[in-house]
Protein backbone atom coordinates (compact mmCIF):
# COMPACT_ATOMS: atom_id res chain seq x y z
CA UNK A 1 0.00 0.00 0.00
CA UNK A 2 0.97 3.52 -0.74
CA UNK A 3 -0.26 6.52 0.60
CA UNK A 4 0.28 10.28 0.01
CA UNK A 5 0.13 12.68 2.65
CA UNK A 6 -0.19 16.79 2.39
CA UNK A 7 1.67 18.46 4.97
CA UNK A 8 1.03 22.53 5.01
CA UNK A 9 3.76 24.75 6.34
CA UNK A 10 1.89 27.55 7.63
CA UNK A 11 2.39 30.66 10.07
CA UNK A 12 1.36 30.36 13.52
CA UNK A 13 -1.79 31.97 13.15
CA UNK A 14 -2.16 33.46 17.33
CA UNK A 15 1.16 35.08 16.78
CA UNK A 16 0.20 37.26 13.60
CA UNK A 17 0.31 40.95 14.10
CA UNK A 18 -0.28 44.03 12.24
CA UNK A 19 2.02 47.13 12.61
CA UNK A 20 0.60 50.40 13.77
CA UNK A 21 0.22 51.77 9.99
CA UNK A 22 -1.68 48.22 9.15
CA UNK A 23 1.00 46.51 7.47
CA UNK A 24 0.89 42.87 8.23
CA UNK A 25 3.48 41.12 10.20
CA UNK A 26 3.17 37.70 9.14
CA UNK A 27 6.95 37.11 8.72
CA UNK A 28 7.50 37.63 12.02
CA UNK A 29 5.21 34.64 13.27
CA UNK A 30 6.78 31.41 14.28
CA UNK A 31 5.87 28.81 11.41
CA UNK A 32 4.70 24.89 12.30
CA UNK A 33 2.94 22.08 10.48
CA UNK A 34 -0.04 22.80 10.04
CA UNK A 35 -1.94 21.14 13.03
CA UNK A 36 -4.94 19.06 11.34
CA UNK A 37 -2.09 17.64 9.05
CA UNK A 38 -0.43 16.36 12.36
CA UNK A 39 -3.87 13.55 12.56
CA UNK A 40 -3.30 13.22 8.53
CA UNK A 41 0.07 11.91 9.30
CA UNK A 42 -0.84 9.82 12.26
CA UNK A 43 -3.15 8.14 10.70
CA UNK A 44 -0.51 7.41 7.80
CA UNK A 45 1.75 6.29 10.75
CA UNK A 46 -0.36 4.15 12.13
CA UNK A 47 -1.42 2.29 8.71
CA UNK A 48 2.20 2.52 8.04
CA UNK A 49 3.31 0.47 11.03
CA UNK A 50 -0.18 -2.19 11.04
CA UNK A 51 -0.11 -2.34 6.94
CA UNK A 52 3.32 -1.88 6.17
CA UNK A 53 2.40 1.23 4.15
CA UNK A 54 5.06 3.29 2.13
CA UNK A 55 4.24 7.15 3.07
CA UNK A 56 5.14 10.09 0.77
CA UNK A 57 4.86 13.26 2.27
CA UNK A 58 3.77 16.10 -0.41
CA UNK A 59 3.76 19.90 0.43
CA UNK A 60 3.77 22.87 -1.81
CA UNK A 61 5.78 26.03 -0.06
CA UNK A 62 8.49 28.25 0.24
CA UNK A 63 12.10 26.78 0.84
CA UNK A 64 11.79 27.19 4.76
CA UNK A 65 9.30 24.39 4.40
CA UNK A 66 11.82 21.90 4.17
CA UNK A 67 12.15 22.51 8.23
CA UNK A 68 8.46 21.59 8.57
CA UNK A 69 8.82 18.56 6.08
CA UNK A 70 11.55 17.07 8.42
CA UNK A 71 9.53 17.66 11.62
CA UNK A 72 6.45 15.77 9.25
CA UNK A 73 8.96 12.87 8.42
CA UNK A 74 9.62 11.93 11.63
CA UNK A 75 5.93 10.92 12.76
CA UNK A 76 6.69 8.26 10.80
CA UNK A 77 6.74 8.73 6.89
CA UNK A 78 9.06 7.14 4.35
CA UNK A 79 10.09 10.57 2.44
CA UNK A 80 9.12 13.78 2.05
CA UNK A 81 9.74 16.32 -1.35
CA UNK A 82 8.34 20.34 -1.40
CA UNK A 83 7.53 22.00 -4.62
CA UNK A 84 8.74 25.30 -3.71
CA UNK A 85 9.59 28.35 -6.07
CA UNK A 86 9.50 32.10 -5.98
CA UNK A 87 5.49 31.45 -6.71
CA UNK A 88 5.10 30.17 -3.23
CA UNK A 89 4.26 33.30 -1.08
CA UNK A 90 1.08 34.09 -3.51
CA UNK A 91 0.02 30.87 -4.23
CA UNK A 92 -4.16 30.18 -3.90
CA UNK A 93 -5.40 26.68 -3.26
CA UNK A 94 -6.25 25.77 -6.93
CA UNK A 95 -2.77 26.63 -7.99
CA UNK A 96 -1.68 24.23 -4.36
CA UNK A 97 -3.86 21.06 -5.64
CA UNK A 98 -2.71 21.65 -8.95
CA UNK A 99 0.86 21.45 -8.63
CA UNK A 100 0.35 18.63 -5.57
CA UNK A 101 -1.91 16.51 -8.15
CA UNK A 102 0.94 16.90 -10.20
CA UNK A 103 3.56 15.68 -7.60
CA UNK A 104 1.14 12.89 -6.89
CA UNK A 105 0.87 11.94 -10.07
CA UNK A 106 4.86 11.99 -10.94
CA UNK A 107 5.53 10.19 -7.12
CA UNK A 108 2.56 7.78 -7.60
CA UNK A 109 0.50 5.71 -8.09
CA UNK A 110 -0.90 6.11 -4.51
CA UNK A 111 -3.94 4.05 -3.06
CA UNK A 112 -4.72 6.20 -0.76
CA UNK A 113 -4.30 10.21 -0.40
CA UNK A 114 -4.82 11.83 2.82
CA UNK A 115 -4.99 15.53 4.23
CA UNK A 116 -6.38 17.85 7.07
CA UNK A 117 -9.46 19.13 6.60
CA UNK A 118 -8.26 22.36 6.69
CA UNK A 119 -5.40 24.74 7.12
CA UNK A 120 -5.15 26.73 10.03
CA UNK A 121 -4.46 30.16 7.93
CA UNK A 122 -5.92 30.44 4.85
CA UNK A 123 -9.18 28.10 6.00
CA UNK A 124 -10.70 27.56 3.18
CA UNK A 125 -10.95 24.09 2.84
CA UNK A 126 -10.47 23.69 -0.84
CA UNK A 127 -7.37 21.86 -1.16
CA UNK A 128 -8.26 18.11 -0.47
CA UNK A 129 -11.23 18.13 -2.45
CA UNK A 130 -9.68 19.85 -5.37
CA UNK A 131 -6.92 17.22 -4.97
CA UNK A 132 -8.84 14.17 -5.23
CA UNK A 133 -11.01 15.96 -8.01
CA UNK A 134 -7.60 16.18 -10.25
CA UNK A 135 -6.54 12.84 -9.61
CA UNK A 136 -10.18 11.57 -10.01
CA UNK A 137 -10.53 9.85 -7.00
CA UNK A 138 -13.69 9.15 -4.71
CA UNK A 139 -13.25 12.12 -1.65
CA UNK A 140 -14.56 12.47 1.66
CA UNK A 141 -14.26 15.00 3.71
CA UNK A 142 -14.54 15.31 7.89
CA UNK A 143 -13.60 11.75 8.54
CA UNK A 144 -13.54 11.25 12.23
CA UNK A 145 -12.55 7.57 12.11
CA UNK A 146 -10.77 5.58 9.57
CA UNK A 147 -9.89 2.11 8.94
CA UNK A 148 -8.46 0.26 5.92
CA UNK A 149 -8.86 -3.45 4.77
CA UNK A 150 -7.48 -4.38 1.84
CA UNK A 151 -8.56 -2.01 -0.98
CA UNK A 152 -11.75 -0.32 0.94
CA UNK A 153 -11.91 2.05 3.43
CA UNK A 154 -14.20 2.56 6.14
CA UNK A 155 -15.02 5.85 7.36
CA UNK A 156 -17.11 7.95 9.29
CA UNK A 157 -17.58 11.34 9.71
CA UNK A 158 -20.52 13.49 10.75
CA UNK A 159 -22.66 16.12 8.91
CA UNK A 160 -25.05 18.60 9.45
CA UNK A 161 -27.85 16.59 11.19
CA UNK A 162 -26.45 13.03 11.42
CA UNK A 163 -23.46 10.61 11.64
CA UNK A 164 -22.22 8.44 8.60
CA UNK A 165 -20.26 5.92 7.54
CA UNK A 166 -18.78 5.52 4.15
CA UNK A 167 -17.49 2.34 2.51
CA UNK A 168 -14.52 4.05 0.22
CA UNK A 169 -13.06 1.69 -2.42
CA UNK A 170 -9.10 2.66 -3.19
CA UNK A 171 -7.85 4.30 -4.43
CA UNK A 172 -9.21 7.22 -2.17
CA UNK A 173 -8.60 11.10 -1.55
CA UNK A 174 -9.78 11.78 2.69
CA UNK A 175 -9.62 14.64 4.98
CA UNK A 176 -9.47 13.83 8.23
CA UNK A 177 -10.95 16.51 11.47
CA UNK A 178 -8.30 16.71 14.62
CA UNK A 179 -11.01 14.01 15.97
CA UNK A 180 -9.53 11.17 13.48
CA UNK A 181 -6.84 10.32 16.28
CA UNK A 182 -4.45 11.47 18.62
CA UNK A 183 -1.00 12.29 16.67
CA UNK A 184 1.60 11.29 18.42
CA UNK A 185 4.66 13.17 20.34
CA UNK A 186 7.41 13.84 18.13
CA UNK A 187 10.87 14.58 20.65
CA UNK A 188 13.16 17.07 19.11
CA UNK A 189 15.80 14.36 18.99
CA UNK A 190 13.48 12.19 16.41
CA UNK A 191 13.29 15.36 14.48
CA UNK A 192 16.87 15.57 14.49
CA UNK A 193 17.37 12.31 13.68
CA UNK A 194 15.53 12.80 10.18
CA UNK A 195 18.02 13.04 7.39
CA UNK A 196 17.74 15.44 5.16
CA UNK A 197 18.30 13.17 2.30
CA UNK A 198 14.70 12.17 2.71
CA UNK A 199 13.51 15.50 2.01
CA UNK A 200 14.08 16.85 -1.65
CA UNK A 201 12.80 20.17 -3.12
CA UNK A 202 11.84 20.32 -6.62
CA UNK A 203 10.01 23.33 -8.47
CA UNK A 204 6.94 23.51 -10.44
CA UNK A 205 8.84 22.48 -13.72
CA UNK A 206 10.04 19.22 -12.63
CA UNK A 207 6.46 18.12 -12.14
CA UNK A 208 5.51 19.47 -14.96
CA UNK A 209 3.75 22.41 -13.98
CA UNK A 210 4.35 25.50 -15.88
CA UNK A 211 5.72 28.52 -13.50
CA UNK A 212 3.91 31.37 -15.58
CA UNK A 213 0.23 29.54 -14.64
CA UNK A 214 1.86 30.60 -11.23
CA UNK A 215 2.31 34.36 -10.99
CA UNK A 216 -0.18 36.65 -9.34
CA UNK A 217 -2.29 37.41 -12.98
CA UNK A 218 -2.29 33.82 -14.11
CA UNK A 219 -4.36 32.71 -10.58
CA UNK A 220 -7.18 31.24 -10.14
CA UNK A 221 -7.89 33.49 -7.11
CA UNK A 222 -5.58 36.54 -6.30
CA UNK A 223 -4.92 38.61 -2.99
CA UNK A 224 -5.38 42.08 -3.57
CA UNK A 225 -4.71 43.53 0.03
CA UNK A 226 -4.67 42.31 3.96
CA UNK A 227 -6.18 44.47 6.17
CA UNK A 228 -6.88 44.15 9.98
CA UNK A 229 -10.37 43.05 11.04
CA UNK A 230 -12.27 45.29 12.52
CA UNK A 231 -15.76 45.00 13.09
CA UNK A 232 -18.52 47.83 13.23
CA UNK A 233 -18.74 46.74 16.46
CA UNK A 234 -18.04 49.83 19.90
CA UNK A 235 -15.25 47.19 21.45
CA UNK A 236 -15.43 49.32 24.42
CA UNK A 237 -12.80 48.50 26.44
CA UNK A 238 -14.45 48.19 30.37
CA UNK A 239 -11.42 49.88 33.14
CA UNK A 240 -10.78 49.43 36.52
CA UNK A 241 -10.33 46.72 38.87
CA UNK A 242 -12.25 42.98 38.21
CA UNK A 243 -15.07 44.39 40.68
CA UNK A 244 -15.61 47.68 39.14
CA UNK A 245 -15.22 46.26 35.28
CA UNK A 246 -17.69 43.28 36.69
CA UNK A 247 -20.31 45.73 37.88
CA UNK A 248 -19.77 48.53 34.83
CA UNK A 249 -20.68 45.09 32.72
CA UNK A 250 -23.73 43.93 34.83
CA UNK A 251 -25.34 47.52 34.36
CA UNK A 252 -24.75 47.73 30.76
CA UNK A 253 -25.96 44.74 29.99
CA UNK A 254 -28.82 45.52 32.01
CA UNK A 255 -29.32 48.66 30.23
CA UNK A 256 -29.33 46.59 27.03
CA UNK A 257 -31.64 44.83 27.43
CA UNK A 258 -29.86 41.23 26.91
CA UNK A 259 -29.97 40.04 30.56
CA UNK A 260 -33.60 37.73 31.33
CA UNK B 1 -24.76 38.09 -15.15
CA UNK B 2 -26.56 35.01 -13.71
CA UNK B 3 -26.09 34.01 -9.99
CA UNK B 4 -26.87 30.24 -8.81
CA UNK B 5 -27.53 29.99 -5.08
CA UNK B 6 -27.87 26.44 -3.90
CA UNK B 7 -29.75 25.59 -0.60
CA UNK B 8 -31.13 22.42 0.44
CA UNK B 9 -34.52 21.73 2.00
CA UNK B 10 -33.93 23.51 5.75
CA UNK B 11 -31.66 26.22 4.69
CA UNK B 12 -33.13 29.52 4.32
CA UNK B 13 -31.49 31.18 0.92
CA UNK B 14 -32.19 34.98 2.04
CA UNK B 15 -28.79 35.73 3.54
CA UNK B 16 -26.86 34.09 0.35
CA UNK B 17 -29.20 35.96 -2.55
CA UNK B 18 -28.51 38.90 -0.11
CA UNK B 19 -24.80 38.72 -0.58
CA UNK B 20 -24.73 38.77 -4.25
CA UNK B 21 -27.60 40.58 -4.87
CA UNK B 22 -25.42 44.10 -5.87
CA UNK B 23 -22.89 41.57 -8.42
CA UNK B 24 -25.80 39.59 -9.95
CA UNK B 25 -28.33 40.89 -12.71
CA UNK B 26 -30.34 37.31 -12.15
CA UNK B 27 -30.73 34.95 -9.04
CA UNK B 28 -31.44 31.76 -9.60
CA UNK B 29 -32.25 29.24 -6.43
CA UNK B 30 -31.33 25.75 -7.16
CA UNK B 31 -32.75 23.61 -4.05
CA UNK B 32 -30.65 20.56 -3.86
CA UNK B 33 -32.58 17.06 -3.81
CA UNK B 34 -34.28 15.31 -1.28
CA UNK B 35 -37.21 13.40 -1.24
CA UNK B 36 -39.27 16.13 0.98
CA UNK B 37 -40.81 19.22 -0.33
CA UNK B 38 -38.95 21.77 -2.60
CA UNK B 39 -40.49 24.57 -1.52
CA UNK B 40 -38.46 27.68 -0.85
CA UNK B 41 -39.10 30.95 0.38
CA UNK B 42 -37.01 33.55 -1.28
CA UNK B 43 -37.70 36.95 -3.44
CA UNK B 44 -35.19 35.34 -6.39
CA UNK B 45 -35.64 35.57 -10.26
CA UNK B 46 -36.47 31.91 -10.71
CA UNK B 47 -36.71 28.89 -8.27
CA UNK B 48 -35.61 25.42 -9.28
CA UNK B 49 -34.79 21.73 -7.92
CA UNK B 50 -32.96 19.19 -8.81
CA UNK B 51 -33.28 16.01 -7.09
CA UNK B 52 -32.09 12.46 -8.37
CA UNK B 53 -30.34 9.29 -6.89
CA UNK B 54 -27.14 9.02 -4.42
CA UNK B 55 -27.70 12.82 -4.46
CA UNK B 56 -26.05 12.31 -0.67
CA UNK B 57 -23.07 11.63 -2.56
CA UNK B 58 -20.82 14.68 -2.97
CA UNK B 59 -19.63 14.20 -6.32
CA UNK B 60 -23.15 13.25 -7.75
CA UNK B 61 -24.58 16.72 -5.96
CA UNK B 62 -21.54 18.63 -7.68
CA UNK B 63 -22.36 17.07 -11.21
CA UNK B 64 -25.85 18.01 -10.98
CA UNK B 65 -24.91 21.29 -9.77
CA UNK B 66 -22.64 21.96 -12.20
CA UNK B 67 -24.55 21.00 -14.94
CA UNK B 68 -27.34 23.38 -13.91
CA UNK B 69 -24.70 26.49 -13.70
CA UNK B 70 -24.26 25.73 -17.26
CA UNK B 71 -27.79 25.72 -18.12
CA UNK B 72 -28.19 28.65 -16.42
CA UNK B 73 -25.15 30.48 -17.78
CA UNK B 74 -24.35 31.13 -14.41
CA UNK B 75 -21.18 32.85 -13.48
CA UNK B 76 -21.52 32.80 -9.80
CA UNK B 77 -22.19 30.16 -7.93
CA UNK B 78 -23.33 30.30 -4.20
CA UNK B 79 -23.08 27.45 -1.88
CA UNK B 80 -23.76 27.31 1.80
CA UNK B 81 -21.40 26.86 4.15
CA UNK B 82 -22.34 23.96 5.63
CA UNK B 83 -20.47 20.23 6.18
CA UNK B 84 -22.88 18.61 3.39
CA UNK B 85 -21.75 21.82 1.18
CA UNK B 86 -18.21 21.89 2.37
CA UNK B 87 -17.51 18.50 0.54
CA UNK B 88 -19.12 19.61 -2.67
CA UNK B 89 -17.66 23.00 -2.89
CA UNK B 90 -13.94 22.23 -3.58
CA UNK B 91 -15.51 19.24 -6.63
CA UNK B 92 -18.27 22.05 -7.90
CA UNK B 93 -14.98 24.20 -8.04
CA UNK B 94 -13.24 21.62 -10.02
CA UNK B 95 -16.28 20.73 -12.59
CA UNK B 96 -16.02 24.51 -13.33
CA UNK B 97 -12.97 25.34 -13.16
CA UNK B 98 -13.73 28.19 -10.84
CA UNK B 99 -12.05 30.80 -9.17
CA UNK B 100 -13.33 29.54 -5.53
CA UNK B 101 -13.48 31.62 -1.93
CA UNK B 102 -14.70 30.30 1.03
CA UNK B 103 -16.93 32.34 3.97
CA UNK B 104 -16.97 35.05 2.22
CA UNK B 105 -17.98 38.32 4.26
CA UNK B 106 -18.70 40.42 0.88
CA UNK B 107 -18.61 40.35 -2.85
CA UNK B 108 -18.77 43.44 -5.42
CA UNK B 109 -17.78 43.72 -9.30
CA UNK B 110 -15.16 46.25 -9.55
CA UNK B 111 -14.76 46.87 -13.68
CA UNK B 112 -16.94 43.69 -14.06
CA UNK B 113 -14.11 42.02 -11.98
CA UNK B 114 -15.48 39.93 -8.73
CA UNK B 115 -13.98 40.66 -5.78
CA UNK B 116 -14.48 39.00 -2.63
CA UNK B 117 -13.25 39.91 1.27
CA UNK B 118 -12.55 36.71 3.44
CA UNK B 119 -10.96 36.50 7.34
CA UNK B 120 -7.69 35.33 7.11
CA UNK B 121 -4.94 34.02 9.55
CA UNK B 122 -7.18 33.14 12.44
CA UNK B 123 -9.45 36.44 12.24
CA UNK B 124 -7.35 39.17 12.49
CA UNK B 125 -6.83 40.11 9.14
CA UNK B 126 -9.63 40.77 6.06
CA UNK B 127 -8.09 39.63 2.70
CA UNK B 128 -9.58 41.22 -0.34
CA UNK B 129 -9.30 38.94 -3.47
CA UNK B 130 -9.78 39.33 -7.20
CA UNK B 131 -11.55 35.84 -8.52
CA UNK B 132 -9.69 35.67 -11.88
CA UNK B 133 -12.14 32.72 -14.02
CA UNK B 134 -14.47 33.37 -15.70
CA UNK B 135 -16.67 31.39 -13.38
CA UNK B 136 -17.22 31.99 -9.60
CA UNK B 137 -18.13 29.43 -6.90
CA UNK B 138 -18.20 30.89 -3.28
CA UNK B 139 -19.50 29.97 0.15
CA UNK B 140 -21.21 32.05 3.03
CA UNK B 141 -23.13 30.86 6.27
CA UNK B 142 -26.79 30.84 6.06
CA UNK B 143 -29.80 30.28 8.74
CA UNK B 144 -31.96 27.27 8.66
CA UNK B 145 -35.85 27.73 7.61
CA UNK B 146 -39.32 25.91 7.82
CA UNK B 147 -39.25 22.99 5.65
CA UNK B 148 -42.33 23.71 3.22
CA UNK B 149 -43.54 26.88 2.54
CA UNK B 150 -43.11 29.49 0.27
CA UNK B 151 -42.96 28.82 -3.72
CA UNK B 152 -42.72 25.10 -5.15
CA UNK B 153 -40.07 25.07 -7.22
CA UNK B 154 -39.48 23.97 -11.09
CA UNK B 155 -38.44 20.46 -11.35
CA UNK B 156 -34.87 20.45 -13.79
CA UNK B 157 -33.56 16.99 -15.22
CA UNK B 158 -29.68 16.42 -15.49
CA UNK B 159 -28.43 14.11 -17.26
CA UNK B 160 -24.84 13.78 -15.63
CA UNK B 161 -24.09 10.74 -13.43
CA UNK B 162 -21.22 10.11 -11.59
CA UNK B 163 -20.85 6.58 -10.03
CA UNK B 164 -17.92 7.44 -7.77
CA UNK B 165 -16.37 4.01 -5.61
CA UNK B 166 -17.79 5.03 -2.58
CA UNK B 167 -21.49 4.32 -0.46
CA UNK B 168 -22.75 5.30 2.56
CA UNK B 169 -23.50 2.39 4.74
CA UNK B 170 -24.92 3.56 8.03
CA UNK B 171 -26.22 6.79 8.36
CA UNK B 172 -27.70 7.86 12.19
CA UNK B 173 -29.31 10.61 13.06
CA UNK B 174 -27.75 13.05 15.76
CA UNK B 175 -29.66 14.09 18.41
CA UNK B 176 -28.52 18.04 19.20
CA UNK B 177 -28.17 17.96 23.39
CA UNK B 178 -28.96 21.81 23.73
CA UNK B 179 -30.33 24.55 21.62
CA UNK B 180 -27.44 26.67 20.82
CA UNK B 181 -28.79 27.29 17.32
CA UNK B 182 -31.70 29.08 18.42
CA UNK B 183 -30.19 29.98 22.21
CA UNK B 184 -31.40 33.60 23.10
CA UNK B 185 -28.37 33.74 24.78
CA UNK B 186 -24.96 31.80 24.72
CA UNK B 187 -22.18 31.73 27.25
CA UNK B 188 -19.26 30.43 25.45
CA UNK B 189 -16.00 29.11 26.47
CA UNK B 190 -12.26 28.67 25.36
CA UNK B 191 -8.53 27.16 26.16
CA UNK B 192 -8.16 29.96 28.88
CA UNK B 193 -10.53 27.69 30.82
CA UNK B 194 -7.54 25.63 32.46
CA UNK B 195 -9.19 22.11 33.48
CA UNK B 196 -12.07 20.16 33.11
CA UNK B 197 -13.51 20.77 37.01
CA UNK B 198 -13.48 24.42 35.75
CA UNK B 199 -16.35 24.28 33.61
CA UNK B 200 -18.39 24.13 36.53
CA UNK B 201 -17.88 27.66 36.79
CA UNK B 202 -18.95 28.46 33.16
CA UNK B 203 -22.06 26.10 33.99
CA UNK B 204 -22.65 28.45 36.80
CA UNK B 205 -22.77 32.21 34.73
CA UNK B 206 -24.91 29.91 32.00
CA UNK B 207 -27.61 29.03 34.75
CA UNK B 208 -27.82 32.61 36.06
CA UNK B 209 -27.82 33.88 32.37
CA UNK B 210 -30.79 31.57 31.14
CA UNK B 211 -28.00 30.91 28.81
CA UNK B 212 -27.20 27.76 26.63
CA UNK B 213 -22.95 26.50 27.19
CA UNK B 214 -21.17 26.74 23.74
CA UNK B 215 -17.27 26.52 23.46
CA UNK B 216 -14.51 27.33 21.17
CA UNK B 217 -12.75 24.36 19.02
CA UNK B 218 -9.85 23.20 21.16
CA UNK B 219 -12.47 22.33 23.95
CA UNK B 220 -13.92 19.77 21.44
CA UNK B 221 -11.08 18.67 19.41
CA UNK B 222 -7.98 19.17 21.49
CA UNK B 223 -9.64 18.71 25.24
CA UNK B 224 -12.61 16.43 24.07
CA UNK B 225 -14.50 18.44 27.06
CA UNK B 226 -17.72 18.83 25.18
CA UNK B 227 -19.42 16.93 22.61
CA UNK B 228 -19.38 18.58 18.93
CA UNK B 229 -23.12 20.37 18.94
CA UNK B 230 -21.12 22.92 21.82
CA UNK B 231 -18.92 24.05 19.63
CA UNK B 232 -19.93 27.61 17.83
CA UNK B 233 -18.01 28.31 14.24
CA UNK B 234 -17.03 26.84 10.83
CA UNK B 235 -17.25 23.12 11.79
CA UNK B 236 -19.82 23.55 14.72
CA UNK B 237 -22.45 25.90 14.89
CA UNK B 238 -23.57 29.40 13.89
CA UNK B 239 -25.10 31.21 16.27
CA UNK B 240 -27.09 34.51 16.67
CA UNK B 241 -28.05 34.94 20.22
CA UNK B 242 -28.72 38.51 21.62
CA UNK B 243 -25.97 37.94 24.32
CA UNK B 244 -22.92 36.08 23.74
CA UNK B 245 -20.82 35.81 26.46
CA UNK B 246 -16.92 34.76 25.16
CA UNK B 247 -14.74 33.36 27.93
CA UNK B 248 -11.01 31.90 27.50
CA UNK B 249 -11.39 32.66 23.69
CA UNK B 250 -8.95 34.05 21.41
CA UNK B 251 -11.12 34.54 18.53
CA UNK B 252 -9.92 31.93 16.04
CA UNK B 253 -11.70 32.61 12.28
CA UNK B 254 -13.50 29.25 12.90
CA UNK B 255 -14.85 30.57 15.82
CA UNK B 256 -15.49 34.08 14.53
CA UNK B 257 -17.44 33.30 11.49
CA UNK B 258 -19.70 31.09 13.84
CA UNK B 259 -20.90 34.29 16.69
CA UNK B 260 -19.96 37.53 14.42
CA UNK B 261 -23.74 38.02 14.05
CA UNK B 262 -25.10 37.56 17.70
CA UNK B 263 -26.38 41.40 18.99
CA UNK B 264 -24.41 42.05 22.27
CA UNK B 265 -20.81 40.02 22.25
CA UNK B 266 -19.00 40.31 25.51
CA UNK B 267 -15.12 39.16 25.65
CA UNK B 268 -13.29 38.38 28.63
CA UNK B 269 -9.92 37.49 27.99
CA UNK B 270 -6.31 37.99 29.97
CA UNK B 271 -4.52 39.03 26.38
CA UNK B 272 -5.57 42.43 25.32
CA UNK B 273 -4.36 41.50 21.87
CA UNK B 274 -6.94 38.55 21.59
CA UNK B 275 -8.80 38.93 18.08
CA UNK B 276 -12.15 38.13 20.55
CA UNK B 277 -11.99 41.79 21.35
CA UNK B 278 -11.98 43.07 17.67
CA UNK B 279 -15.74 41.60 17.36
CA UNK B 280 -17.00 42.63 21.12
CA UNK B 281 -18.87 45.39 21.81
CA UNK B 282 -17.76 45.13 25.42
CA UNK B 283 -14.17 43.85 26.36
CA UNK B 284 -13.07 42.94 29.93
CA UNK B 285 -9.14 42.72 30.08
CA UNK B 286 -8.86 40.43 32.80
CA UNK B 287 -8.04 37.20 34.25
CA UNK B 288 -10.88 34.81 33.91
CA UNK B 289 -10.94 33.61 37.17
CA UNK B 290 -11.03 36.45 39.05
CA UNK B 291 -13.68 38.20 36.57
CA UNK B 292 -16.00 35.54 36.20
CA UNK B 293 -16.60 34.73 40.16
CA UNK B 294 -17.53 38.25 40.65
CA UNK B 295 -19.44 37.92 37.39
CA UNK B 296 -21.47 35.25 39.10
CA UNK B 297 -21.85 36.69 41.83
CA UNK B 298 -23.12 39.89 40.98
CA UNK B 299 -25.75 38.30 38.95
CA UNK B 300 -26.80 35.92 41.82
CA UNK B 301 -26.66 38.71 43.58
CA UNK B 302 -29.30 40.54 40.86
CA UNK B 303 -31.41 37.84 41.10
CA UNK B 304 -32.41 38.29 44.41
Amino acid sequence: MRIFVTVKHVPDTTEVRFDAGGGLLVHQAPTKINDYDRNALEAAAQLRESAGAEVVIGCVGPPEAAKTLKEAVAYGADRAVLVSGSWAETLDSDGAAQLLAALARSEGPFDLVLSGDVSEDGYDGLVPGLLGAALDLPFVRGVRALSVDGLVAEVTRVGDDAEETLRVSLPASLSVTRLVNVPRVVTTMQVMKVPMSRIRTVGAGDVGVEEATLVPDALAVRTLGVRPATQARSNEMLEGDADAMVADLVSRLDALGVLS
Amino acid sequence: MTTLVVVEPGLDPSSLTELVREASQRVVVLLLGGSGPTDVESDADAILAVVGESMELAEVAADAISEVARGQDATLVVLPATARFREIFPLLAYRLHAASVSDVLALRRVDGQLEAERLLYGGVAVATVALQRPVAVVTAPVARSEVGRGTPAEMVEVSTCSRPAKEVVSRRPVERQNALPTAERLVSFGRGVRSRDDVALIDELAKLLSAEVGCSRPIVEDMRWLTVDHQVGLTGTTVTPSLYVAIGISGQIQHLVGMRDSKVIVAINSNPAAPIFSVADIGIVGDLYEVVPRLIDALAAKSR
